[in-house]
C-alpha cells in the first residue's frame, strides 16, 4: 500500500512539475526552473530533516548530502571542491582552517556540552567567515554538515537555525553544481541536437529506503512531497538522464537553442551569466527584456541593487562580454565568471 | 586611441566646445570608419565650429568650401587652364583635393554642384574632363546643413544623403551650458582660432586601420541585419534601410567600439550608432510625418522591438 501511495504521489508531483515548468520560462532565457523545487525543499529545515528521516533513520547529514548531489559525476573543480571538505569530519576541518576562535567555540561540542546560545555563536562566526571570504561556500557547507552530524552523534539537538543555514547554503551550492554540468545553453531556438553532452548521473551512494510515515509532527503534505522528491531523484538517477526533461529536472530546452549555440553552448561564462540574470531578475524584480543589452541591464541594476550583489554581477557581466563578444575563450575568464557567479548567488542568499 | 583622447582633452575638457561630446565623437567615428558626416542643426548651434575645431586638431590637409547657389562643380573639383608659356593645359585642382573638406551649408549649393561631390564621396576619386584622379587618404567630407530654411536651398536628394555615413543632428546647449558659453565667448573664439594640429597623419591612418580590425561576432551581424530589416516593415516607414545602411551601422559600430578602447563590438555599440547611421536613410510616410513622427522615433521603436543577441 505504501509503495502504491508513493507511486501515486510521484505521478502527481511529476505532472505538476512538468506543467509548471513551461509558463515559468521566459522566452529567450535559459530554462532555469528545473532544480527550483529541490531548492525549495532544501531551504526548508523541516523538509530537509524530513528528507533525512525518510531516507533512513540512521542517515547522517553527510550521507544525505552525498545522496542528493551527484557530485561523483562532476569533476572536482566544477563541484566547487565539495568532495574534499565533505570527506573530513568537524575536527579536521577546524584544524585545517587554523582559526583559534573557531577552535575554541567548537570545543564544547566535542565534549558534548554546548548550549543553544553557544551554538548560535558558532553559526554566526561561521557566517562571518564565509562573508569575509575566509571560508568558501563548499567548506561552509562541509562545516555545517560536520556540525550537524557531530551534534547528532553526541545526542544533542540539531537546531532548526543550523538546518536552515545548511539548507540555504546547500541550495546555493546545488545551483553551482547543476550549472557546472548543465548539458547546454538553453533558451534559444533552433538546435534540437541531442548530441551535446548530458550529465552522467550515478546512483546515490546510499540506497534510499522507502518511507515510514512515522514522524508525528510532520504535516502529511510535507511528508508526501519529500517522499516523492526522494523517489523522483532515485528513479531519475537509476533510470538515466533521458527521463530528466520529462521530470522538469533538466535545464535543456532543445527546441529553443540559440543562434550560434553550437559554438558557445558549452561555455560556462555565458551560461553562468544567463543563470545569474534569471536569479537576479527574480530577486530584484528587475527583468531583462529581450531588447535590453547586458550593459543596459547592469545600468538598471546599479540604480536599484546594492553591494555586494552589484560588484559581483558587474564582474560576471564583464566576463560574459569578454567571452561572448570579445572572443576571449580562456579558462581565466571562465574562472572569473564562476567566482563572480558564486558571489552573486551568495549575495542573493543574504537578501 | 590618441585621436579621441587628444581631441577630448583639447576641445571638450578645456571647454572650447560645450556639450558637444557626442557630436565630436561621432565625427571622429566617421573618420575612423572612412566615412563622411553630415551635421544638421538650426543656425547658431556651432555646427561649423565643431567640425572646424576637430579638423584643425588633426594634422591633415583641411579645406573649407562655403556653398552658394552660384557655385559651380568646377569650383570644387578643379579645372584645366591653358598655360600660355608651355602651350599645355594644366590642372588646377579644386578644394576637394584635401584630406578633410568642410562643406558649409551644403544644401545651399545647386543640385549640379552637390552631385559633383557624389563620385568623390563614394569612390574617393574625381573625374575632370575624362581624367580620373584618386583622392589622397584619408578623405572625409564634413558637411553642414540647416534643416529649417526653405528658400534659397536645394534639399539633398536621397542618393546624396545616402553617401553620408552618418547624419549628426545637433541642437541647443542646456541653460547651464549656455550661460557658460556667454561667459567665455571671447576666450572660446580665440581658442578655436589658435588651435594647432596635434594628431599626425600617420597616427590617423594607423587608427583607421586598427578600427577596421575590430572583431564583430556573427550574432552582432545578425542583430544589425534584424534592425535594418525591421525598419522596412515599420508601419510609419515608406522606405526602410538598405544594405548600405547596414554596412554603415557596422562600420560605425566598429569605430564606436574602438573609441571605447575595445577591440570587439557589443550590441550597445550598434544601438549607439543606430540613429547616426539610419535616421537620414529612412523615408517616412507623409501621413505619419504630418503627425510629427520622426525617423529618430521610428528607430527608437525599432530598437525596442528587435531582441539583442542571446545567449
Amino acid at each position: 500500500m505504501r509503495y502504491l501511495t508513493v507511486a501515486l504521489v510521484l505521478a502527481l508531483l511529476v505532472a505538476q512539475v512538468a506543467q509548471a515548468e513551461l509558463p515559468r520560462h521566459t522566452p529567450g532565457f535559459p530554462d532555469v526552473g528545473s532544480w527550483q523545487w529541490l531548492e525549495e525543499v532544501l531551504r526548508d529545515p523541516k523538509l530537509l530533516e524530513a528528507l533525512r528521516a525518510l531516507a533512513g533513520a540512521e542517515l547522517s547529514y553527510r550521507e544525505l548530502l552525498e545522496s542528493l548531489i551527484p557530485r561523483e559525476a562532476l569533476p572536482v573543480d566544477e563541484a566547487g571542491g565539495l568532495s574534499t571538505p565533505l570527506g573530513k569530519d568537524l575536527e579536521d576541518l577546524v584544524a585545517e582552517l587554523g582559526d583559534p576562535k573557531l577552535k575554541a567555540l567548537v570545543e564544547g561540542i566535542e565534549s558534548g556540552e554546548m548550549s543553544q546560545e553557544e551554538l548560535a555563536r558558532v553559526l554566526e562566526y561561521l557566517e562571518s567567515l564565509r562573508a569575509s571570504g575566509a571560508l568558501d561556500l563548499s567548506s561552509y557547507v562541509a562545516f555545517l554538515v560536520g556540525l550537524a552530524d557531530t551534534l547528532r552523534e553526541r545526542n544533542l539537538e540539531v537546531p532548526p537555525e543550523l538546518l536552515s543555514r545548511l539548507g540555504t547554503a546547500l541550495a546555493d551550492l546545488l545551483n553551482i553544481l547543476q550549472l557546472g554540468r548543465a548539458p547546454q545553453l538553453a533558451g534559444a531556438p533552433t538546435n534540437p541536437e541531442p548530441s551535446l553532452p548530458r550529465p552522467e548521473f550515478r546512483a546515490p551512494a546510499v540506497g534510499l529506503q522507502l518511507p515510514t510515515l512515522s514522524v508525528p509532527w510532520l504535516p502529511l503534505d510535507y511528508v508526501l512531497v519529500a517522499l516523492a522528491a526522494i523517489a523522483a531523484v532515485a528513479l531519475a538517477l537509476r533510470a538515466g538522464t533521458p527521463r530528466l526533461p520529462k521530470l522538469g529536472l533538466s535545464r535543456v530546452r532543445p527546441s529553443t537553442t540559440p543562434t550560434g549555440a553550437e559554438e558557445v553552448g558549452e561555455s560556462d561564462a555565458v551560461r553562468l551569466y544567463w543563470r545569474a540574470v534569471e536569479l537576479v531578475s527574480k530577486a530584484t524584480g528587475i527583468p531583462r527584456e529581450d531588447h535590453v543589452t547586458h550593459r543596459e541591464y547592469l545600468a538598471r541594476l546599479k540604480a536599484l541593487a546594492t553591494e555586494p550583489l552589484l560588484s559581483s554581477f558587474s564582474a560576471l557581466t564583464q566576463a560574459y562580454e569578454l567571452y561572448r563578444y570579445g572572443g576571449v575563450r580562456s579558462e581565466s575568464v571562465v574562472e572569473v565568471a564562476r567566482r563572480a557567479y558564486t558571489r552573486v548567488v551568495e549575495s542573493l542568499g543574504r537578501l | 586611441m590618441s585621436i579621441m583622447k587628444d581631441i577630448k582633452r583639447v576641445l571638450l575638457d578645456s571647454g572650447i566646445l560645450i556639450e558637444r561630446e557626442f557630436e565630436v565623437r561621432a565625427i571622429v567615428a566617421c573618420l575612423l570608419a572612412r566615412g563622411h558626416a553630415l551635421i544638421e542643426g538650426v543656425p547658431g548651434v556651432a555646427k561649423t565650429y565643431t567640425a572646424k575645431s576637430v579638423a584643425k586638431l588633426l594634422n591633415l590637409d583641411f579645406r573649407r568650401v562655403q556653398m552658394t547657389p552660384d557655385l559651380l562643380p568646377s569650383d570644387i573639383v578643379g579645372y584645366y587652364v591653358f598655360d600660355q608659356k608651355t602651350g599645355e593645359f594644366k590642372l588646377r585642382k579644386g578644394p576637394i583635393f584635401t584630406n578633410i573638406l568642410l562643406v558649409d551649408e551644403i544644401n545651399r549649393a545647386s543640385p549640379r554642384t552637390q552631385s559633383a561631390l557624389l563620385e568623390a564621396m563614394q569612390e574617393r576619386q574625381v573625374t575632370i574632363e575624362g581624367q580620373t584622379l584618386k583622392l589622397e587618404e584619408p578623405f572625409m567630407v564634413l558637411a553642414t546643413q540647416n534643416p529649417i530654411e526653405m528658400e534659397g536651398v536645394f534639399p539633398l536628394p536621397e542618393a546624396q544623403v545616402d553617401r553620408f555615413l552618418a547624419k549628426i543632428v545637433t541642437g541647443y546647449v542646456s541653460h547651464k551650458g549656455f550661460v557658460e558659453l556667454l561667459k567665455r565667448v571671447h576666450e572660446i573664439e580665440q581658442a578655436i582660432e589658435n588651435l594647432k594640429p596635434l594628431v599626425p597623419k600617420e597616427v590617423v591612418l594607423e587608427e583607421i586601420r586598427r578600427a577596421a580590425e575590430v572583431r564583430v561576432d556573427d550574432a552582432v551581424l545578425d542583430y544589425i541585419a534584424s534592425i535594418v530589416e525591421e525598419t522596412r516593415v515599420h508601419p510609419a516607414v515608406r522606405l526602410g534601410g538598405s544594405p548600405r545602411a547596414g554596412i554603415a551601422m557596422l562600420k560605425l559600430a566598429k569605430a564606436w567600439a574602438y573609441l571605447d578602447e575595445r577591440n570587439y563590438v557589443i550590441p550597445d555599440d550598434v544601438k549607439a550608432v543606430a540613429k547616426l547611421a539610419l535616421a537620414h536613410r529612412i523615408i517616412l510616410k507623409p501621413e505619419y510625418e504630418i503627425q510629427g513622427v520622426t525617423s529618430e522615433r521610428v528607430i527608437e521603436s525599432v530598437l525596442s522591438k528587435v531582441p539583442v543577441p542571446k545567449p
